[in-house]
């Protein structure tokens, strides 16, 4: 238990590291008011950036899965079951 | 469980501080009065949980049924997003900026109107396109936003009333309209603040809003729908899904 927390505690500080690391990265500031700080223009495109950067990966990990003889997500997703009224209380 | 978290935010606490989460001014509540505001307030705020987890799955299914566009819409939120924040910088982040600067009154009131919308517009879309920052801090900020606004309004009713007390019981009890949890969301929110002077009435506003929100939207929470999400998103990858039983044992 002592091991397990005390790793714990040392992995969320490192975590947290690598969290400020990419926001001065980012923001070239990690405070809480960083993103007011920021110029309009470099809000603008870090979020297109991000944006393009994941969709890229997660199309790059689509292809990867379908050519693998995974599931096509699209046609599953298309399939009556895809309705989320089941969620529905 | 308890000696691994002491241990843990011991370890934690002697690289980072001991600073709080949030820092909180030390509020003085005292009128009885507040106390059966702080019950109004929670059960006012249970049916905004309840939309909260109906919205949350509506945005969800919409990108289910646009499935084709599926991998593209990381982009078209994050875009779309990044040119809102143009003009409203508070949209960005997980909130804490937000949620500090409506407990500390900084916000003004058309602030307090529109960003607890949008804040959550933008989170139900991040989590639907599946880039998502998460539910619970969104939660928080989006609560305190509200709180802001409604103690702004007691602030006029009753001169020197702070604004900010109310932002803190919007947070909790927003949190646990939404994740069911009372008890955890009144624990959570003294810890977070290092402040238990409230406590009462956080206990007042949480279990109200609980109380209220559960009829309206069943015994779901927003971990029960997040594990629900994942639990599809795997299957549909023809993925063992390890999520399923979770989301069948929180059902």
């Amino acid at each position: 238990m002592l091991i397990a927390g005390a790793a714990t505690g040392i992995a969320g500080v490192g975590l947290l590291a690598l969290l400020r690391l990419v926001e001065q990265l980012v923001w070239t500031s990690a405070s809480r008011s960083t993103f007011a700080a920021a110029s309009p223009l470099r809000r603008v495109g870090a979020l297109l950036i991000a944006g393009v950067a994941t969709t890229t990966i997660r199309l790059f990990l689509h292809r990867a899965h379908t050519a693998s003889g995974g599931v096509l997500v699209t046609s599953r997703y298309s399939s009556a079951e895809s309705s989320w009224s089941w969620l529905a209380p | 469980m308890i000696l691994c978290c002491a241990v843990a935010t011991a370890v934690s606490r002697s690289v980072l501080g001991k600073q709080p989460t949030y820092h909180i001014p030390l509020y003085q509540l005292g009128r009885p009065a507040v106390l059966v505001v702080a019950l109004l307030f929670g059960a006012a705020l249970g049916p905004v949980a309840a939309f909260v987890l109906k919205g949350l799955r509506w945005f969800a299914a919409l990108q289910d049924r646009s499935a084709r566009l599926a991998p593209f819409m990381p982009f078209v939120v994050l875009s779309t997003l990044g040119v809102a924040s143009a003009w409203l910088p508070h949209l960005l982040g997980n909130g804490y900026g937000a949620a500090d600067a409506a407990l500390h009154g900084d916000l003004a009131i058309p602030l307090l109107v529109t960003l607890p919308i949008l804040r959550f517009g933008a989170t139900a879309a991040c989590q639907a396109a599946q880039v998502p920052g998460g539910l619970l801090t969104p939660m928080l900020s989006i609560g305190a936003l509200i709180g802001g606004l409604v103690g702004a309004g007691v602030s006029h009713v009753w001169p020197g009333t702070p604004p900010g007390a109310f932002s803190l019981l919007g947070m909790g009890a927003l949190l646990a309209g939404t994740s069911r949890d009372p008890i955890s969301s009144v624990v959570l929110l003294s810890e977070l603040s290092s402040d238990y002077h409230l406590i009462l009435r956080l206990a007042c506003a949480c279990g109200a809003a609980t109380l209220v929100s559960r009829p309206l939207d069943g015994a779901r929470s927003i971990v029960w729908a997040r594990a629900v999400r994942r639990a599809r998103s795997q299957r549909c990858r023809g993925l063992p899904s390890r999520s399923t039983r979770r989301a069948t044992s929180l059902r």
